[in-house]
């Protein structure tokens, strides 16, 4: 009895659809130990990197959820122009620190809710609505930052290097809020909503759900995950630049599809995304770590996507 | 989506939608002709004005085939990017391999449009994943744009047809060429009728396997197309010339018309949309605003074209979307 109860245990721990990342890493891992003398260190960099996919990717998450269609393309020109306009704002002094997130949050809601009334007053695809309003957004940032490197001020820069017991801050901090948007995922009215609303937007809005609502908040969500990566981002990379976020598009998709959540919306996790994020950068420091070139990291990169979403792919079909 | 809006619309909205995208050109070609007569009344002006236009075109067209069947092609600008490299580099050093690698996309596509239908996954994360591998091997065989394109090559894209300029000759020809082939033969119904309702083509006793390689393979053909034509006008090779393509060719079939979940497409309306999309750099420079705007112009352009278009699918009250 015991003995099938554990059994039953493993398989559906086997079925889990964010496994796979962490299989991922711990292959990664894996090959590091036989091929690098200091393994731990690598681990350690990839989660500093990682803590800027995940927090992205938790964003996208949340508006992948809503279903079908729904994606957010602009978080690459957000996370510049949040982040330069936070620095701005702060202009290198530690007293002005919170007034700058606060206001880079804001601007980041803002972008957020301008996105979603696209999509519901225009009935633009999100895709477009997102892209056409992020090609506004990267003129409004060149324009006004262009070729600046917009300092932070130094308290955000000596608190994001900061590491205890060799662990980034940073990381633990970004997974413990990817812990708690997991709860809020599962166990709360919001993240049951837009389940809902991802998995059947009619029933959804029959059964009294107010659609618009909830799919406004995940849009803001998003932009604001994506603001608050930029001001970290910039505080990391020591200024805020105009181009820092243009990795960000396909890779912000890339970790939650990766993470196990379904691309169609409906099935989400954030677990996963933690894992789908250490992975991708451990990936590139493996093959640094092998002295490969830049392009063949882009190769090996891209291979392993589509690689686990083959293994995987069963679970994350698509619907309809 | 709009769900109820877009079943029963307006007859006004019906006369409307394929006119768009000639509105939205018009809005465009009109400032520039107006503020500019020169740039416009000759042939050789168009030349300069419309050259650029031909690689995009293109793209646009390979993402309309994509986007017929409800499909979207992320990696289309890293391809694109990988085009100018083979073209521009390995193929005057080593025709027979460049050839052998142009090939190969062509095959991978086949292999795509085939792992896409058996596994029954979204396209956009998988052609996410093929967006690295292309720009993997394009700064592979050339970590930093130059190389030398074949002279037949750039001759052709400087050639000068009498009366009529290239680019205009290739945009009416590709824009017939392709509504003769989504409209009039049986495999553009087929790729209609995949976007549109894939049981019912299934229940029909057709291959939906079939029209998604064909398909793919249309679109690698497409995005080689348009990655030669490209290093034909540039006359060099470049990883990341053509990064920005995949969005602008998207943009290019919405505001030609097509949608999203497939099997509306219009070839004309995306030739339309695609010479939009491009000219809106040059209603900037004619007016001589900066070129910090060229993004937000664009942007600004989708929104207004689509804001025009939504006013008429206004017949029905929408309460979600």
């Amino acid at each position: 009895m015991t003995n099938s109860n554990s059994k039953s245990l493993l398989l559906s721990i086997f079925k889990k659809k964010w496994l796979w990342s962490y299989l991922g890493v711990a292959v990664i891992f894996g090959i590091l130990t036989q091929v690098s003398a200091n393994p731990m260190e690598i681990l350690s960099a990839s989660m500093i990197s990682a803590s800027f996919f995940i927090l992205v990717g938790i964003g996208q998450m949340l508006v992948i959820t809503t279903g079908p269609g729904n994606i957010d393309l602009s978080v690459p020109y957000v996370i510049s122009f949040v982040g330069a306009t936070a620095c701005a704002i702060m202009g290198a002094s530690n007293m002005n620190l919170p007034h700058g997130v606060v206001l880079g949050l804001l601007l980041g809601a803002a972008i957020g809710a301008f996105n979603f009334a696209l999509i519901r007053f225009i009935l633009m695809p999100p895709m477009i609505a997102t892209l056409a309003s992020s090609l506004i957004v990267s003129s409004l940032n060149i324009y006004f930052f262009r070729a600046l490197l917009i300092l932070p001020p130094s308290g955000l820069m000596w608190w994001v290097n900061r590491r205890l017991f060799g662990a980034p801050v940073l990381f633990l901090l970004v997974v413990l809020l990817a812990g708690i948007t997991q709860v809020v995922l599962t166990r709360t009215k919001y993240g049951r909503f837009i389940h809902a609303i991802g998995q059947n937007i009619k029933a959804a809005w029959l059964s009294g759900i107010n659609v618009n609502l909830y799919k406004l908040i995940s849009y803001m969500l998003s932009s604001m995950f994506a603001g608050l990566t930029g001001i970290l981002l910039a505080a990391y990379i020591g200024g805020a630049t105009v181009d820092m976020g243009s990795e960000y598009m396909l890779n912000s998709v890339a970790v939650v599809v990766l993470g196990g959540s379904s691309i169609a919306g409906g099935d989400s996790n954030s677990v996963g995304i933690v894992g789908a994020s250490i992975l991708l950068y451990m990936i590139v420091n493996l093959l640094n770590t092998l002295r490969l070139e830049a392009g063949w990291r882009y190769v090996i990169t891209g291979l392993v996507i589509v690689a686990i979403i083959f293994i995987s792919g069963d679970r994350m079909r698509r619907r309809g | 989506m709009g769900q109820s809006g877009e079943s029963k619309l307006l007859n006004l909205s019906a006369i409307m939608e394929p006119l768009a995208p000639m509105i939205a050109l018009l809005l465009v070609v009109i400032p520039i002709a107006l503020k500019n007569p020169r740039a416009v009344n000759s042939y050789r002006s168009l030349n300069i004005l419309l050259i650029m236009a031909t690689p995009i075109i293109f793209a646009t067209m390979a993402q309309m085939m994509a986007m017929s069947i409800g499909e979207i092609d992320f990696s289309l600008g890293n391809l694109i990017s990988l085009v100018t490299c083979i073209v521009g580099t390995v193929i005057p050093q080593n025709f027979p391999l460049g050839m052998l690698l142009l090939a190969g996309i062509i095959a991978i596509y086949v292999v795509i449009g085939a792992f896409l239908h058996l596994k029954k996954l979204p396209s956009i994360i998988v052609t996410i994943g093929m967006s690295f591998v292309w720009l993997g091997i394009a700064v592979i065989i050339q970590p930093r744009p130059g190389g030398t394109v074949p002279a037949g090559l750039a001759a052709l894209m400087q050639y000068k047809p009498p009366f009529i300029p290239f680019p205009i000759v290739i945009a009416v020809v590709t824009g017939l060429a392709g509504y003769a082939l989504m409209s009039k033969t049986y495999f553009g119904i087929l790729c209609r009728g995949v976007g549109g309702n894939v049981k019912s083509i299934e229940q029909a006793g057709h291959s939906v396997l079939k029209v998604r390689i064909l398909v793919f393979a249309s679109v690698g053909f497409l995005a080689i197309l348009s990655g030669a034509a490209l290093s034909g006008i540039t006359t060099s090779a470049d990883s990341l010339v053509a990064k920005n393509y995949t969005l602008l060719a998207v943009s290019g079939v919405i505001l030609g018309g097509g949608s999203f979940s497939g099997g509306k497409v219009s070839a004309p309306g995306a030739v339309m949309g695609a010479l939009t999309m491009h000219l809106v750099n040059y209603l900037l420079m004619s007016y001589k605003l900066p070129t910090d705007w060229q993004a937000g112009a664009q942007g600004a352009t989708i929104l207004l074209v689509l804001f025009l278009v939504s006013m008429f699918q206004r017949s029905q009250k929408i309460y979600y979307v």
